[in-house]
């Protein structure tokens, strides 16, 4: 595939890694963000042919794993009511609730439907006049835009029928948090190259200037994570930290202006708690005063319930796992109670969990070998 | 949420107030909204992401990237003593 | 040109009553069926008397269909039933010799579309020399049956001496994949219409007939072969494996798919060894043949590559020994079956 599969050529990322390998001299924490990244380090095995010295924490880049169980809850009730057609990315459907998920509600009965799109849910919506469609938008500030895009179009064209439930994350909020922990080891951070091929990167340049650690704008494949990363060691091994762009071909200093005047005027920032991790201020997104009329929450309020504990299985270790702390096969029910039929959390059910990366990727090292009854 | 996959642009058309771009993945053929992407042209690869494009590929700065990472190789000092001798 | 007997102007559509061992159900076998299957079967008998080479051994399949759409790119539920359950024989070394056919339809059903499904199902038998023998028609209500399922029942022959089965396999073997994979999943799913992709991609579905008869003939040491329907290569890889003691590496970069096929699999996120296809199989074989095996295999598919070898178990003292798949920069990961539900329907 064209600009993608020139971007795997193994000779490339065998030279990458001598030339990352051959700069090290010194152990150096990095941490991608974006839990594409995550899967495709994990994929391809670059973490295990890095020198050891470098050693690749995984961060918060999940957005499915960091919706709050409240949110959840609310998704399921709504998806549940029979005048409800409910519209969700594939990745939801798996995550576990309390004690269901998105798919056990459609086998009995609910109408969900999976889309790839919110301009999907939307053209739903049209088609059938007299059911309400919510759409469940999650994701960070990469999938914003379309489901501005399709809340716009919504007011344009008049519908009454279409809703949105929100739960949107951003990035640098949660950057800020991992780096004001004391115990914090990060030296340097790859930033998910597509939300910054939407919001540009004035706030990465910010937080390099403010901090003094180096953030590298990496894109997905094997190739483009190495590049970040020998940025990354780069500018460690000469005590110079940057921001520097290593995904020029896709993300552009400025981002999308047109993205981002379409999230500005359908969205504000607001605080947002993260599963695992706790509330973090100005770290979410929620639809604006002028837009409230698509507001699955309020348009359904009744379905609220203000009682849900905050809490997963208390055996889920995302929070630790979502901070770099720990590595999945570190928690001790990876792969043992916790598999993608019974996950415990969503990390090992999201396609940009990092359980969910090292159980499919399970590789001949002992910690990861698991045992089959 | 972050799958972005690069598809080529066959053709442009609007449907009353959306532009559309009819893309390609290797073959694979799909209808992709290009409101983000007003001066996307036919022939350009654009990123895609949720149904709709979110940026118009570089090719020269990819082929920039691709020509610095072949570069790499020929400095590799293994392959080195063989182009000295 | 086939004249179809059935008035069909009379009865475009499949009522209950053609389902009721009455006067039209007799019409629907008599003026519709057996003209396209086979005059000789008996409607009047419940069973049918077969006749075997004793110096062969029988050899019986069952497989139900209930693929989803009906028709798709250069296929249908006909060819695909007999396809499918005859290459189940033929993946024994067994020549397909007897079909029956059941037919459960939903009220309402076309019956021009009927029609085409069962004069695909005769041509297709025809194609792999097997004859239908006897069959079953039953008609449930509107909503209860999407359309049309078929059961497909088929008895075949091999020789004693052909004994393909998964004990025969040894650690050091060669595996091989007929062709290039996956693009039965994807035409049935883009025909679907949930998927909102446009594909000329179209459907692997074939028999197995004509590169069986040559592997035997071949004289090339065969261990086991098994067709790479639901599940894709990854599930019925370890399927395989998991009758013997045995482990397996396949190498990611000598799997032959398409760019499309490999598209259809990168924007949904999903793994094409996971994909079914109706006409690729993988072969153990011993790997002192192996060039023989290749050049034999690509007679029929130039994409069919040896893609792996058995290898002892890395997990000693564990039952279930892993599929290893080794990518393109030596690295190993487990293999793990399909277990989703985002391709149902496929067969």
């Amino acid at each position: 595939m064209k600009f993608l599969s020139e971007f795997r050529d193994p000779a490339l990322i065998r030279s990458l890694l001598l030339e990352v390998n051959s700069k090290v001299t010194r152990a150096w924490k990095i941490m991608e963000v974006c839990g594409g990244q995550t899967h495709s380090i994990i994929k391809s095995g670059i973490d295990k042919l890095l020198d050891p010295r470098i050693e690749l924490l995984h961060g918060p880049g999940c957005p499915v794993c960091v919706t709050p169980l409240q949110d959840i809850e609310v998704a399921f009730k709504l998806a549940q009511s029979k005048e409800i057609i409910f519209c969700s990315y594939g990745d939801m459907l798996r995550v576990p609730g309390k004690s269901e998920n998105l798919l056990m509600l459609k086998s009995k009965g609910a109408k969900v439907e999976l889309v790839y799109s919110p301009l999907d849910a939307l053209t739903l919506a049209q088609n059938h006049p007299n059911q309400e469609v919510v759409f469940w938008s999650v994701g960070f500030e990469t999938t914003a835009p379309a489901t501005a895009l399709a809340v716009l179009r919504a007011r344009e064209r008049g519908l009454n029928n279409f809703s949105v439930l929100v739960s949107h994350v951003q990035v640098p909020p949660a950057m800020e948090l991992l780096v004001a922990d004391p115990a914090s080891q990060i030296s340097a951070f790859l930033a998910a190259g597509h939300v910054c091929t939407i919001t540009g990167d004035v706030e990465y340049r910010a937080f390099v200037e403010k901090h003094k650690i180096p953030v590298v704008i990496t894109g997905f494949e094997p190739t483009d994570i190495l590049q970040g990363i020998l940025s990354a060691v780069e500018c460690l091994e000469s005590s110079k930290p940057q921001m520097i762009n290593q995904y020029t071909r896709v993300a552009h200093s400025g981002g999308n202006k047109f993205a981002q005047v379409a999230v500005g005027s359908v969205f504000e920032v607001s605080h947002q708690y993260w599963r695992g991790i706790g509330m973090i201020s100005d770290s979410g997104l929620k639809l604006r005063k002028d837009f409230s009329d698509f507001c699955a929450q309020k348009k359904f309020a009744h379905f609220e319930n203000k009682n849900t504990k905050e809490a997963c299985s208390e055996l889920c270790q995302s929070g630790l796992l979502m901070q770099g702390k720990i590595k999945p096969p570190q928690c001790p029910e990876f792969g043992k109670t916790c598999t993608p039929e019974s996950p415990l959390g969503a990390p090992m059910v999201s396609t940009e969990g990092a359980c969910s990366a090292y159980f499919q990727n399970r590789r001949l090292i002992q910690e990861e070998v698991l045992n089959y009854v | 949420m972050c799958l972005g996959i690069p598809a080529e642009v066959l053709n442009v058309f609007s449907e009353g107030d959306v532009r559309w771009g009819n893309v390609s993945f290797s073959g694979l053929r799909k209808n992709i909204d290009l409101s983000f992407v007003p001066d996307v042209q036919i022939g350009d690869f654009v990123l895609c992401h949720v149904g709709i494009a979110i940026s118009v590929i570089d090719q020269a700065e990819a082929h920039r990237t691709l020509e610095t990472l072949k570069a790499l190789g020929e400095l590799d000092p293994q392959t080195e003593g063989e182009v000295g001798e | 040109m086939f004249e179809c007997p059935f008035p069909i102007q009379r009865y475009p559509h499949i009522t209950m009553a053609h389902g009721g061992g009455g006067a039209l159900s007799h019409e629907l076998i008599e003026k519709l069926i057996k003209p396209i299957l086979s005059r000789e079967l008996e409607s009047s008998l419940d069973s049918v008397d077969l006749r075997f080479d004793t110096s062969m051994v029988p050899v019986m399949t069952t497989d139900s269909f209930v693929v989803q759409p009906l028709f798709f790119p250069d296929c249908d539920i006909g060819r695909l039933a007999v396809i499918g359950a005859t290459n189940d024989l033929l993946m024994r070394g067994a020549s397909p010799k007897f079909l029956s056919c059941s037919l459960i339809l939903e009220e309402g059903f076309e019956i021009s579309a009927l029609q085409n499904i069962l004069l695909s199902l005769r041509q297709t038998a025809n194609q792999v020399h097997a004859k239908i023998v006897c069959g079953d028609t039953k008609v449930v209500e509107r909503g209860k049956g999407d359309g049309l399922f078929i059961n497909i029942t088929a008895i075949g022959e091999r020789m004693p001496s052909v004994m393909w089965h998964p004990s025969k396999i040894k650690v050091g073997d060669s595996i091989f994949v007929s062709g290039d994979l996956g693009r039965h999943a994807v035409s049935v799913m883009i025909a679907r219409g949930k998927i909102p992709f446009a594909s000329t991609i179209k459907s692997d579905c074939e028999s197995f007939l004509e590169v069986i008869q040559a592997s035997i003939q071949s004289e090339i040491r065969v261990r086991f072969m098994k067709d790479l329907t639901r599940g894709g290569l990854a599930s019925n890889l370890i399927e395989s494996m998991s009758a013997t003691a045995l482990s397996a590496e396949i190498w990611e970069t000598a799997v032959p798919v398409e760019e499309e096929v490999l598209a259809f699999a990168e924007v949904l996120g999903l793994d094409p060894l996971h994909f079914a296809c109706e006409g690729r199989f993988v072969l153990f074989a011993d790997p002192a043949d192996d060039q023989r095996t290749l050049k034999l295999l690509k007679q029929f598919h130039p994409q069919a590559s040896k893609v792996g070898i058995v290898e002892a178990s890395s997990l000693p003292g564990v039952n279930t020994a892993p599929l290893w798949l080794k990518n393109s920069l030596g690295m190993r990961r487990m293999l793990d079956p399909y277990r989703g539900e985002l391709l149902p329907r496929i067969c």
